[in-house]
């Protein structure tokens, strides 16, 4: 189980940026948790503080707990341990994510010559099982290929083998459906379902692709979690109006989209609701910041429904 | 990847072609008699009083009075058959004089290469991969001042302190004349412990700073998080992921400066009177000494090309992006 406790990221530099602030998570053992929110909510950062990934300026507070221990306080040995061989990291399938000089198979293998003591040899045999259990057709040759002549979709799902290739159990994906087609999205969507025991944590702006991998969600607004709760409860009984405005603007619902701005920068001093410069049920008590209230379990941060 | 290599090598033989011909339209066309600039201009109007019967003589075995596509195809022939001509100052075949002086350049610039090679490789690689740290702090404004300071200044400081006041090393030259054996070749290495010091120094400092940025700019590249991300030790990580990377650009730059080993160094060649390659095109182009100037220029325009072509094909066997990149020509 990966329980965070209250997790805020602070960039210390000339002016300090917070980039996550206060976010609570269980995540179960087996379950799927997908966290949305729109570019700069903090998303990627959030899941790199769990890998404890972030530049040295970043100052971590609050607990990470991985069944009760708290990775924030694990030396860089523990580090070592945990990462890739307990919790692993699917980066964004960019071209960048990936090593562009050293072989697919090789890069998916290496997880197991680091935790499992495994030779290279052997690694980069098993590589080719991990690509065809993703279906990627030709893996032999797949596997001596460098990333370059990998597609989109191909990359993205040779990184979530690369992620499993070690047994971890917890799998953080950050974005795994960005910029690919229909198709390929449902090839990623099928990478995930093939995982049964794993607990997954994916970080998408897709709120369709995290209805279909996801039973829990998280929404981030401005580094804040708004809404928390089970996808039946955020897709089909959603309560922050940040949340309402987003499904509304799901394809399936006619892209209803009234735009009304961005979320504030970093540099504006919002002193109540992030939300409320956007929010059409804005109300007098909102310039203040909303608590988070419970809703039989189902977390919300906005005035409407504290009591 | 074999037809790459082939299309790279005609190009550059083709860029040599036009390096030789420029050099042959150049004389023929540069203002006053061509034979002046092949014989000198004091030998010229010495023989112009004495033996004009003579001029006459080398007018013809320069073929000055065939047409020019004449005169061209039988450079052609004295280039293939290595004969440049003979050089204004000594008399002596130019091959003769390049060939020694080239031997004294090599004696600076082979360890100059190696040395500033790996000193810069190693000291980037540690300030790069801690921004910031004491490592970095200290080097580089060390490095970035030796590698703007001029040449000359740092040259003559040395000349001065190390030569001069203290009389540590010599002053000038490359050998005595007298010793023998070992004792010539410990002589030698102490002429050249100045400009080799100097060299290596502006050497390390160049490639310090190419590899530090190399490695400063792979460090905060995706992979290496993805790396990271895979429980990996900072070693590994470095080694494997990051240097690899890094050693990219470095890697082409090192091929360029193969290319330039026969080059030498001008500036410092002439400041601590060491006769190679550097210092013989100086006085060359001084003296208006033509035939020597030419082949020191068509040497280092050659070796430049060299150059060039290797990197490209060490960085295709390195990079497998390059090896698969559609070729622009
Ligand atoms: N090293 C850093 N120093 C200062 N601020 C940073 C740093 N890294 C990220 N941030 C800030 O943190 C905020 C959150 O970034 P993050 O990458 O988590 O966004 P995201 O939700 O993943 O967005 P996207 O959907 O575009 O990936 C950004 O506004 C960014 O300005
Ligand atoms: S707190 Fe107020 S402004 Fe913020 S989302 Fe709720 S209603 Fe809107
Ligand atoms: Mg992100």
């Amino acid at each position: 189980m990966l329980e965070l406790k209250n997790v805020s990221v602070e960039f210390i530099s000339a002016s300090s940026v917070r980039a996550v602030d206060g976010v609570s998570m269980v995540l179960r053992d087996g379950s799927r948790t997908a966290i949305v929110g729109e570019t700069g909510s903090g998303k990627s950062i959030l899941m790199l503080s769990i890998m404890r990934l972030l530049a040295s300026n970043a100052a971590i507070s609050g607990e990470i707990l991985l069944d009760g221990e708290d990775i924030l306080k694990a030396d860089r040995k523990r580090l070592q341990q945990i990462r890739g061989g307990i919790i692993s990291y699917v980066p964004q399938g960019g071209g960048a994510s990936m090593n562009p000089l050293l072989k697919v198979g090789f890069q998916v293998g290496e997880p197991l010559m680091e935790h499992r003591g495994v030779s290279r040899r052997e690694a980069e045999k098993k590589s080719i099982g991990l690509l065809k259990f993703f279906n990627l057709g030709d893996e032999e040759r797949l596997a001596k290929s460098y990333p370059h002549t990998f597609s989109g979709g191909m990359r993205q799902r040779a990184m979530v083998a690369m992620g499993i290739s070690a047994g971890a159990r917890i799998i953080l994906a950050d974005e795994p459906t960005k910029g690919l087609d229909e198709k390929r999205v449902a090839l990623v969507t099928d990478t995930f379902n093939r995982l049964k025991d794993e607990t997954l944590l994916v970080v998408t702006h897709d709120m369709t692709f995290a209805q279909k991998v996801a039973q829990d969600i998280c929404v981030m607004y401005a580094s804040q979690q708004v809404e928390y709760g089970t996808a039946s409860q955020i897709i089909g009984d959603p309560l922050h109006p940040y949340t309402r405005d987003m499904i509304s603007a799901m394809p399936e619902n006619g892209m209803k989209y009234d735009d009304r701005g961005f979320a504030p920068s970093h540099e504006e001093d919002v002193k109540g609701c992030r939300y409320s410069q956007r929010c059409h049920e804005c109300m007098e008590k909102c310039s203040e910041m909303p608590p988070v209230a419970d809703v039989n379990g189902h977390k919300v941060r906005c005035w409407k429904y504290a009591v | 990847m074999l037809k790459r290599i082939i299309k790279k090598s005609l190009i550059a033989v083709l860029t040599v072609f036009a390096i030789v011909t420029v050099s042959f339209l150049m004389v023929r066309f540069m203002p006053g008699d061509t034979l002046i600039h092949l014989v000198g201009a004091d030998r010229y109007y010495e023989l112009l009083e004495d033996s004009p019967k003579q001029l006459e003589h080398i007018a013809e075995l320069y073929g000055l009075n065939d047409p020019l596509w004449k005169q061209y195809l039988k450079y052609l022939k004295s280039i293939v058959t290595l004969d440049f001509g003979i050089a204004y100052s000594n008399h002596l075949p130019v091959l003769d004089n390049v060939l020694s002086c080239a031997r004294w350049t090599l004696i600076l610039s082979v360890p100059t290469f190696i040395i500033g090679g790996f000193l810069g490789a190693v000291a980037g690689v540690l300030a790069g991969w801690k921004p910031g740290g004491a490592f970095d702090r200290i080097m580089t404004p060390v490095m970035i001042f030796v590698n703007t300071v001029p040449t000359y200044c740092i040259g003559i400081i040395f000349l001065v302190v190390f030569a001069f006041k203290n009389g540590w090393f010599p002053v000038n030259g490359m050998t005595n004349g007298t010793s023998t054996g070992i004792a010539r070749i410990l002589d030698i290495m102490w002429h050249a412990a100045l400009p080799l010091c100097l060299l290596v120094m502006f050497r390390t400092a160049g490639n310090f700073l190419l590899m530090k940025s190399n490695v400063s700019q792979v460090r905060s590249e995706e992979y290496v998080t993805t790396a990271y991300s895979k429980g990996l030790t900072e070693k590994k990580v470095l080694f494997r992921h990051v240097m690899k990377n890094a050693m990219v650009p470095y890697v082409t730059s090192l091929c360029m400066q193969l290319g330039s080993l026969l080059s030498g160094s001008m500036m410092l060649e002439v400041i601590f009177g060491w006769k190679g390659m550097g210092n013989l095109f100086y006085s060359a182009v001084n003296s208006r000494d033509y035939p020597t100037a030419q082949l020191c220029f068509m040497i280092s325009a050659v070796c430049i090309v060299a150059g060039t072509l290797l990197s490209d094909i060490v960085i295709s066997f390195i990079d497998p992006r390059v090896k698969d990149a559609i070729d622009e020509y």
